[in-house]
């Protein structure tokens, strides 16, 4: 999968080497949307779950009185604590996500992104408050307009908060395991041509065939066809060099990518 | 515990050619993935080396492009100097490799102010020719990936693509100005000539001649400036130079068919409401008639409904065809079918349809996003200002307001170009025609 954006490298203490790529705004303004997502979803299950607790054997009757009594004395102060429980809904749950998931939280984990310091920890309880305190400028309006602008206009695409906590947000390659780490069957080719072709073959050959191989089942049956045949004719460039293909095309590059994988150790 | 923060990009340099025949290779190599420089002045350029061609380039694109000049016959230099990769050293046991001398540690060079650790600066800094990055790293993207791009391929070129959308939006106003101006002060001429404050019916007559004008060039305006800006982004995303005019000039000679398959999908996807329109109605008066009710009909309204939701939005990568693939009429309007036929081999959403939909409600909430931007500004002025200033304030908030739609209505005309290619890249392998293009066998 290709990837946007740009990256940073960080030196530890021991100079070893860090690197991290960006997250680019998109999948940060994605991320956003899920977690806001949830945020309404749990904020409307509190709220009909309140309702059904006055609901609960009083009747219908005695709710709307209920619910008046409970409201008037304190007249517009329940706007205002409306406006603070959402705050710290919104804010608490950034901020305790983002502490407890190391720099994550449900809708970055979705998309594969999580903050880290500018040093390449994780991010501390302080890091992650003054970043999500921040989240009410950039933030202003509902969809991140302030944010918006200075993540458009930052290198590394970081928002206000980024900026006075010295974060980042960062692509989370997960550990993702290596394409061909299943223990693939030992090819036994005899054929010299085939021996030949592969020991010809370039890193950029080589390439081009796995990122076919890996991809070919979404590609229209015609297309994967003609990409097949360009990707042989380009290994067995020599018309009477080839080997016999017995009509499946996708076979033979299959036992290429296998032999090419064991001669040069890839995983 | 020391920390050092750095982008880690390579400048990659062009120091030499090996011999004088391999001067025409190199140049066009560089023409393949410079932007803004003809393959003339590339020519002229290359002889005045060294030639620093990026500063940003990440590690695996300035791998690339070392391959790429290297085969070509170019004496190449990264700085940093990049790590020989291990699966790369294994890769060819008993072939001949391609001379790596170029990529020798170099001496340390001067940093420019503001450039980086590392990173060379020996071209000057008016020299605008930078190898673009976006054009060695395309491939299946995911949503979050579209927008990821869409917002680097904005945020990398924006004056540059706002140059070619604002274009449609000056003429018009030029022109509206223009006949504004010129039939008030007809008007005016005839009040002081005696002619009384009596509407002059006469003037109607070049008035709507002087509309339906305006309303030509607009129209022309408007698909030019779309036609050129989807020709710019793919342009940027392939990695190929584009400049405002030649992408105006190259779409100038599609225009005709261009505006002509519009009008078509716009009948299509007319029909496509109206028809299912049509038979709720006859099917309201013969649910009446069967059963009493004409109301039962409303049970076909949702299926009836699913027709246009799901078959105008498959129509919509037309004009991608009209100016990418020099299809136009019914092969575009099928072509765009075509290509949001299917599904990706990746997670949620999988069907190219689901994709286009959810991708164009992301949009919305960027461009409402945008809209606030200029919006709030604007109103808070039109606030503050006095009474006396009313009508400045108004003009001002209008200028805003055109500039917020301007801005957002460019990500979304980008991100479909990028999904555009998303597909393709997906469904026919397109990427990699490019990557064997890029790089010719060894052999």
């Amino acid at each position: 999968m290709e990837k946007n954006g740009p990256s940073v490298s960080i030196e530890t203490a021991d100079h070893f080497e860090l690197r991290f790529r960006i997250a680019g705004i998109g999948s940060r303004f994605l991320a956003f949307l899920i977690d806001r997502t949830i945020q309404v979803g749990v904020l409307v299950a509190l709220f009909f779950l309140m309702l059904l607790i006055l609901l609960t054997g009083s009747g219908f009757a005695l709710f709307g009185e209920r619910l008046v009594r409970l409201v008037e004395p304190l007249g517009q102060w329940v706007i205002a604590l409306l406006i603070l429980a959402e705050g710290v809904v919104s804010i608490g749950y950034f901020l305790l996500f983002e502490y407890l998931w190391n720099g994550s939280t449900p809708g970055k984990r979705v998309v594969k992104i999580r903050v880290i310091r500018n040093d390449g920890r994780p991010i501390s309880f302080i890091d992650s408050a003054l970043r999500n305190v921040l989240r009410f400028v950039d933030l202003i309006g509902g969809v991140y307009p302030v944010g918006l602008v200075a993540m458009f206009i930052d290198s590394r695409n970081r928002r206000l908060g980024d900026l006075a906590a010295g974060t980042l947000v960062v692509e989370d390659a997960g550990g993702k395991a290596p394409l061909f780490i299943k223990n693939q069957p030992r090819v036994h080719q005899s054929d010299q041509l085939l021996k030949q072709a592969v020991a010809e073959m370039s890193g950029e050959d080589y390439d081009l065939l796995s990122r076919f191989l890996e991809r070919r089942n979404e590609m229209d049956s015609e297309r994967r066809k003609e990409l097949a045949w360009e990707i042989y004719v380009r290994i067995f460039n020599q018309p009477g060099h080839r080997p016999a293909t017995d009509g499946d095309l996708e076979k033979a590059l299959d036992t290429i990518a296998n032999l090419y994988r064991e001669t040069t150790r890839i995983l | 515990m020391p920390q050092n923060n750095a982008e880690s990009t390579h400048a990659v340099v062009i120091v030499g050619i090996r011999d004088e025949a391999s001067q025409a290779p190199v140049a066009r190599a560089v023409a393949q993935v410079a932007k803004n420089a003809s393959l003339e002045q590339i020519e002229k350029r290359i002889k005045t080396l060294p030639w620093t061609l990026t500063k940003s380039a990440n590690s695996s694109t300035a791998a690339r492009l070392v391959k790429l000049l290297e085969e070509a016959g170019a004496v190449v230099r990264v700085d940093p100097p990049l790590e020989e990769p291990v699966v790369a050293r294994e890769a060819q046991p008993d072939v001949e490799r391609a001379p790596r001398a170029a990529v020798e540690p170099s001496a340390p060079q001067p940093i420019a102010p503001g450039s980086g650790p590392g990173i060379a600066a020996e071209r000057p800094q008016e020299d605008s020719w930078v190898v673009s990055a976006e054009a060695l790293e395309i491939g299946p993207l995911t949503l979050g990936g579209i927008l990821d791009r869409t917002f680097q391929i904005c945020k990398n070129h924006f004056w540059k693509l706002i140059g070619i959308l604002v274009v449609p939006w000056l003429v018009i106003a030029l022109l509206s100005m223009i006949v504004a101006l010129g039939f008030g002060m007809f008007w005016l001429a005839g009040s002081f000539a005696g002619a009384g404050t009596e509407f002059p019916w006469l003037l109607l007559i070049p008035a709507l001649g002087a509309a339906v004008v305006v309303i030509i060039v607009a129209i022309a305006v408007f698909y030019l400036s779309q036609g050129a800006l989807i020709y710019a982004v793919s342009a940027i995303y392939l990695g190929r130079p584009f400049q405002v005019l030649s992408s105006y000039r190259l779409v100038l000679d599609k225009l005709v068919r261009f505006i002509f398959t519009s009008a078509l999908c716009a009948f299509f996807a007319t029909m496509l409401v109206v028809v299912p329109i049509l038979v709720g109605v006859v099917l309201f008066f013969v649910s009446k008639g069967l059963f009493g009710s004409g109301w039962w009909s409303a049970l076909t309204w949702i299926p009836l409904a699913i027709v246009p939701t799901y078959a105008i939005p498959k129509l919509l990568l037309f004009d991608k065809v009209v100016v990418l693939e020099d299809k136009a009429y019914f092969q575009a309007l099928n072509r765009s079918w075509n290509l949001m036929t299917g599904k990706a081999d990746s997670p949620w959403p999988a069907g190219y349809w689901l994709r286009f939909v959810i991708l164009m409600h992301l949009f919305v909430f960027i461009n409402i996003a945008i809209s606030l931007l200029f919006s709030v500004p604007a109103t808070i002025f039109q606030f503050l200002v006095p009474e006396s200033l009313t009508t400045v304030a108004r003009v001002v908030s209008q200028i805003m307001s055109n500039a917020g739609s301007l801005i957002a209505s460019l990500f979304g005309s980008v991100g479909v170009v990028v999904f555009y290619y998303d597909i393709r890249n997906r469904k026919e392998g397109f990427d990699l025609s490019m990557l064997a293009a890029a790089s010719e066998p060894r052999r």
